[in-house]
C-alpha cells in the first residue's frame, strides 16, 4: 500500500460579495465540503464547467488562499500556517504548471535566468549545481540545453509548456497542480505534452492534481476523478468506473457533451439545458437541480449528501434509481 | 446550386525575409445548405482563407489571388469592388472566437442588433424591434426585453455567442462561417451552440463553414471536411470517409493524437516534432520531415490527388494501392 501523500478535508471557500448599505454581508460560496486524498505517483482530475470552483480548489492547494473551512495535508502536516523553512519545503513540495505559459514565464528574462531565479529563492545549491539541475530539468522535458539561453518568446506554444513544465520539475516536487495545462495547445502537441507529463510521472513518482474541461484528455491522465459543479463535489471515484458507469447525472451530461469521434459517429448527443449558476450561501438542494433531467421537488428542497455507490462517491438522490 | 466556390486561392504577406504565402492554392466549393468542416491547427491558414472569402483581408498588409471566386452563383472577380462587398456583406456572414470581444462593449445588444437590421432590412422602429426579437429568439435567448437591453459584459460567454449568431443571421445570409465559434467554452455549452448552429442550418438552409482546430467537434456534425497545413489543403472530401478512412499521414496523425474515452493504454500516439515555420517551409511535402510514411520522392512537390469525390496531397496515401507497397512484394 503506498502512502496518503494529499488529503484533502472537507474544503470550504466563500469570498465576500460587496456589501450593500445596511444589510447583513453575503457570501459567494466558490467551494463547499470537498474532501479527497491522493497517493504518490497517482493522478486526480478535477473536471467541471467555468464556475465550478477548479480554479479556486487549485489556489488553496498550492496554498495562495487559505480556505474558510477544512485542511489541506501534505503528508500529514497542514499547509497552512507554515513558516520559514517549512514553508519553503512547501514551496519545493508542490508545484504549479498554468494554462496560458506565455502569460506565466517572464518575457525579459531568459528561460535559463527565470528557472536560475527559482533555485536560487528555494534551494541551497552553489552556481554549478544550478547549471547542473537547470540541464538536467531541460533534458527531461525534452529541450536542448542551449536552450537556456533563448526567451520565451523565441520558443513555440508547445516548447513553451515544456519550459513551464521544466520549472515545475525543477525542485523535485512531490505534488504537481496543473490548471489547464493542455487547454490552449493544438491536438498534435497536446498529445506530446500530456505524454511527457505521464513520462516524468512514471520517472520521478510525481503526484499530479491535473485541472481540465476535456474528459478525453482525463481519461488519459488521471487515475481518479473529481467532478465539481458550482464548488460541491458531484462524483468522485475512479476513472475507469466514473467513464464505465458514471453515477451522477451531471457526470454523464458532462461524459456525453464531450466531443469524440468514436462515439459521435455512434450515437447523437442531446446537449444540457442552461448555464452554471453561482450558489449562494442560502441555497437550497442540490446545486445541479435546476439543469438535472430527474431532478424532482426533493432535489430542489434537500441538499443530497455524498454516498457511496458501486466504486464511486456520489451527491445526488436519485443516482443509482436513474 | 453553388453556394461557394473557390479556386487556388492564394494569400501572401509580405516580410523583411521576402513575401510568406500562408495560404497556397486553396480551393473550397460547397453546394448550398452544405455543412462544411474545415480543420487544421494553428497556423494552417484555415482563418485567413475564410477572410479572404469573406473580402475581410487587410488590402494594405496582404496579396491575394484566385481563380475563381465565386457566392451564390455570382463571379465575385468580375465585380467591380462595391459590388463584390455588397454581394458578400448580402449573403455572408462570419462569428468569430470570442464573442465578448466581437461585440462592442459600449451599446447594448438591442442596439447592435437594430444598427445591422436597419442596414439590411430599413423599417419602422417596432418593426425593427419585432426582427430583433425574432432573431434572438431563434438563437434561444427567451427572456428579450430585457436581453435587448442588456450589454455584452451582462452576459455569459455562452449566451454572448448566441448574440453573435442573431447579429449574424440579421441579413438572413446564404453562408455562415464560424470560425471557431466554441472553443474555450466548456462542453456542455459548446454542445448548445453547436446544436444551434446545426438548427439553423436545417431550418433555413443556411450553408455552415466551421473552421476549427478540434477535429473532433466535426464528427458527424459536418457533411464535407477539408484539412489544411502550412497553408495547403492536405485532404478533403465527404466527412465519413474521411473519418473513418483518411488517405494523408495528417490527418491519420490528427485523429490518431486525439485523447479517447474508450482507449486502453495510457500513452497517446503523438506526432513528432513541430510544425515548421511558414517562412522556411521543407522542400517537397510540407509534412514530409515529420511523416512516418516519408521517403525520397517526398521531396517534390505534391499536387493533389483525386480518388472519386476524396482528394489528398500525398504520395503514399494510407490504405490505396500505392507504389512503395508495390514495390515491398
Amino acid at each position: 500500500m503506498t502512502a496518503t501523500l494529499l488529503t484533502v478535508t472537507e474544503l470550504g471557500k466563500r469570498y465576500p460579495l460587496p456589501r450593500p448599505l445596511f444589510r447583513p454581508q453575503q457570501w459567494q460560496t466558490a467551494l463547499r465540503d470537498v474532501s479527497f486524498s491522493l497517493t504518490s505517483g497517482k493522478t486526480i482530475a478535477v473536471v467541471g464547467e467555468s464556475g465550478s470552483g477548479k480554479s479556486t480548489l487549485a489556489r488553496q492547494l498550492v496554498g495562495l488562499e487559505a480556505p474558510s473551512e477544512g485542511d489541506i495535508l501534505l503528508e500529514g502536516q497542514s499547509i497552512f500556517g507554515r513558516h520559514e523553512e517549512a514553508l519553503r519545503q512547501l514551496r519545493r513540495d508542490i508545484r504549479m504548471i498554468f494554462q496560458n505559459p506565455s502569460a506565466s514565464l517572464n518575457p525579459r528574462v531568459t528561460v535559463g535566468a527565470q528557472l536560475d531565479q527559482a533555485l536560487q529563492h528555494l534551494a541551497q545549491m552553489g552556481p554549478r549545481q544550478r547549471q547542473e539541475r537547470i540541464h538536467e530539468a531541460l533534458t527531461l522535458v525534452g529541450l536542448a540545453t542551449d536552450h537556456k539561453h533563448h526567451y520565451p518568446h523565441q520558443f513555440s506554444g508547445g516548447q513553451r509548456q515544456r519550459v513551464a513544465i521544466a520549472r515545475a520539475i525543477l525542485l523535485q516536487p512531490k505534488l504537481i497542480i496543473a490548471d489547464e495545462p493542455v487547454s490552449t495547445l493544438d491536438a498534435s502537441v497536446q498529445a506530446q505534452i500530456l505524454n511527457l507529463l505521464l513520462d516524468l510521472q512514471a520517472a520521478r513518482n510525481l503526484s499530479f492534481v491535473f485541472i481540465s474541461h476535456d474528459l478525453g484528455v482525463v481519461k488519459t491522465i488521471s487515475d481518479h476523478v473529481l467532478v465539481l459543479y458550482a464548488g460541491e463535489a458531484m462524483e468522485l471515484g475512479p476513472t475507469e468506473a466514473i467513464f464505465r458507469q458514471p453515477q451522477h447525472p451531471y457526470t454523464r451530461a458532462l461524459i456525453a457533451s464531450s466531443p469524440t469521434v468514436q462515439r459521435a459517429l455512434q450515437v447523437p448527443v442531446t446537449p444540457l439545458r442552461g448555464e452554471l449558476a453561482q450558489s449562494h450561501e442560502t441555497a437550497l438542494g442540490c446545486p445541479f437541480a435546476q439543469r438535472c433531467p430527474h431532478a424532482d421537488e426533493q432535489c430542489r428542497r434537500e441538499r443530497p449528501q455524498a454516498r457511496w455507490l458501486a466504486e464511486q462517491r456520489v451527491a445526488c438522490h436519485k443516482a443509482g434509481s436513474v | 446550386m453553388s453556394l461557394l466556390r473557390v479556386d487556388n486561392l492564394s494569400v501572401e504577406f509580405p516580410s523583411l525575409y521576402g513575401d510568406v504565402r500562408v495560404v497556397d492554392n486553396f480551393s473550397l466549393q460547397m453546394a448550398a445548405g452544405e455543412v462544411h468542416g474545415l480543420v487544421g491547427e494553428s497556423g494552417s491558414g484555415k482563418s485567413l482563407a475564410a477572410l479572404a472569402i469573406l473580402g475581410l483581408l487587410d488590402p494594405a498588409a496582404s496579396r491575394w489571388r484566385c481563380d475563381h471566386l465565386s457566392l451564390n452563383d455570382k463571379d465575385l472577380l468580375r465585380a467591380s469592388a462595391s459590388e463584390r462587398r455588397r454581394w458578400q456583406a448580402k449573403y455572408a456572414s462570419v462569428i468569430f472566437q470570442d464573442a465578448q470581444a466581437s461585440l462592442n462593449p459600449s451599446f447594448t445588444v438591442g442596439k447592435q442588433l437594430d444598427d445591422i437590421i436597419k442596414l439590411h432590412h430599413g423599417g419602422g422602429k417596432a418593426e425593427r424591434r419585432e426582427r430583433a426579437a425574432d432573431l434572438l429568439h431563434q438563437v434561444g435567448i427567451h427572456n428579450i426585453g430585457p436581453a435587448l437591453e442588456s450589454y455584452p459584459h451582462q452576459f455569459s460567454a455562452g449566451v454572448n455567442q448566441r448574440a453573435m449568431i442573431a447579429l449574424a443571421l440579421a441579413c438572413e445570409p446564404a453562408l455562415l462561417i464560424a470560425d471557431e465559434p466554441t472553443t474555450g467554452l466548456d462542453v456542455t455549452i459548446q454542445a448548445q451552440l453547436l446544436e444551434l448552429l446545426l438548427k439553423l442550418n436545417s431550418e433555413r438552409g443556411m450553408g455552415l463553414l466551421l473552421i476549427t482546430h478540434d477535429i473532433a467537434l466535426l464528427a458527424r456534425n459536418v457533411e464535407r471536411i477539408t484539412v489544411m497545413y502550412c497553408g495547403q489543403v492536405v485532404e478533403s472530401g465527404d466527412a465519413d470517409d474521411v473519418f473513418l478512412q483518411p488517405f494523408h499521414p495528417y490527418t491519420r496523425a490528427l485523429l490518431d493524437s486525439l485523447p479517447k474515452l474508450n482507449q486502453p493504454s495510457r500513452r497517446l500516439q503523438a506526432l513528432r516534432g513541430a510544425k515548421p515555420s511558414m517562412m522556411n517551409l521543407p522542400v517537397g511535402c510540407y509534412f514530409g520531415p515529420r511523416c512516418p510514411r516519408a521517403d525520397r520522392d517526398c521531396v517534390h512537390n505534391v499536387p493533389l490527388s483525386e480518388q472519386g469525390d476524396h482528394r489528398y496531397r500525398c504520395l503514399f496515401p494510407i490504405g490505396l494501392a500505392d507504389r512503395r507497397d508495390g514495390a515491398g512484394s
